[in-house]
Formats: structure tokens, C-alpha cells, sequence
């Protein structure tokens, strides 16, 4: 990565996915298209640990460098920053189910960048954000559909 | 926990444990029963006898000029 200065940085973000006991069918796809989203330039992984909760609530985290096959993540290993500490994988921990496995990735939103950056320079400042499930707005969708139908 | 030393005396970023998405969904989602609204949300994703039904819901959801209010 060449030199950037603070105010170039997209917003970073994490996420935990979770493969609950019975549900773990690695095929290498996700995999694959999260390279595709680092090599377009659209996200800047800067962390990955596998993370493993046993059911008595232990939990073990992996190093991309541990995992025996790395495939598609193999160019992507040595980029990393390292971002999370140890303390951190408890806390990511925290949200797992006893049984499961899961993949914590820290990554850079690239694609944000400029815009944000803009932002900043015109004297914003970011005092919100998040995420809305698909699931809700379909649910919130529905339910209107369902009040529209009570009224008509 | 066979990680990199180097995290292991890092600082941490996180913060705090994190909860499951799905409750702070639930939490944050419009409505006044947000357990009903839960289960509203598995109906609309959860395979069924009314795929129309659901595909009309995705497409209401997603489609540009509607405003909710």
C-alpha cells in the first residue's frame, strides 16, 4: 500500500460471521470473493483470525498463517495489519454460540474514502452510522403492506 | 490461543464484548413488538408457499421513491 495520510483512510469496519455447529460447508467461495473485493480495490482487508468457541465457552483463535490450505487468502496473509489484539478476540468471542466457528475481519472501506474525505474537508462530522438488515426493511415493508390492507 | 505475539500486549479496538447482531436488529428495528417483528423478518426470508408474495416484498423494499412514514 503506498503512503496515505490519516485524513485519506476510509472508515473501518469489523464483522463476525458465525458457522453454527452443523452448518459448516466451506467450499472456499466466501473466501474468494472477499479477495475480489480487496484486489478491486473496493475494501482493504487489514485483519482476519478464525476464531473457534468449544462448548464450554474456550475459545481459540487461528492466524491466517496457521490455516494448513490458505487458497485464495494465500496473497492476502501478508498484508495484513494485525489490528485486533488478544483482548479483542474475547470480546468478538462474546457474540458466538458454544460449537461454533467464525471468521473476524477487520477491513478498510476504500471505497468510502474520498467521500469521506470530502466530508471532513467541508467540516463534517460523522455522528452516526450503521447498519439496516435487509430482513428489516422488508419486514417494515411488509408490515405496511399489511396495515395498507387492514384500511383498504 | 496460538496467536501472533504481537497481540498479545497490543491494545485492544473493539472496545467492549460485542453482542449478536440479531438482537441489536431486533432492538433497533421499527415497531412496537420487536419479538413480533422478528418473526416477521423470518417470514419474509424463510422459504414458503408464497414466493410472489416475498418477491414483491423484496422488490417494495428496494425500490427507489418510496418513502416510509
Amino acid at each position: 500500500m503506498s503512503e496515505r495520510t490519516l485524513d485519506e483512510l476510509g472508515p473501518v469496519d469489523f464483522l463476525v460471521v458465525e458457522f453454527p455447529a452443523g452448518q459448516q460447508y466451506f467450499t472456499g467461495e466466501g473466501a474468494l470473493e472477499l479477495v475480489k473485493l480487496h484486489d478491486a480495490g473496493i475494501i482493504r482487508i487489514m485483519d482476519v483470525l478464525i476464531l473457534q468457541k468449544a462448548e464450554d465457552g474456550t475459545v481459540m483463535a487461528q492466524e491466517l498463517s496457521d490455516l494448513p490450505e490458505l487458497g485464495e487468502l494465500e496473497g492476502l496473509e501478508e498484508q495484513l495489519a494485525q489490528t485486533l489484539a488478544e483482548e479483542d478476540v474475547l470480546h468478538l468471542a462474546a457474540a458466538m454460540e458454544p460449537g461454533s466457528i467464525a471468521a473476524a475481519l477487520v477491513y478498510e472501506n476504500v471505497w468510502a474514502a474520498p467521500f469521506a474525505s470530502a466530508m471532513r474537508r467541508a467540516g463534517g462530522q460523522l455522528i452516526a452510522n450503521g447498519r439496516i438488515p435487509i430482513q428489516a426493511i422488508a419486514a417494515a415493508v411488509e408490515a405496511d403492506m399489511a396495515l395498507e390492507a387492514e384500511g383498504a | 490461543m496460538p496467536l501472533h505475539p504481537a497481540r498479545i500486549a497490543a491494545v485492544g479496538v473493539i472496545g467492549g464484548p460485542v453482542a449478536k447482531t440479531a438482537v441489536v436488529a431486533a432492538a433497533v428495528t421499527p415497531g412496537p413488538s420487536p419479538v413480533a417483528k422478528a418473526a416477521v423478518v423470518g417470514a419474509a426470508v424463510s422459504p414458503g408457499p408464497s414466493p410472489v408474495a416475498k418477491a414483491a416484498v423484496v422488490t417494495a423494499a428496494v425500490t427507489p421513491g418510496r418513502r416510509r412514514f
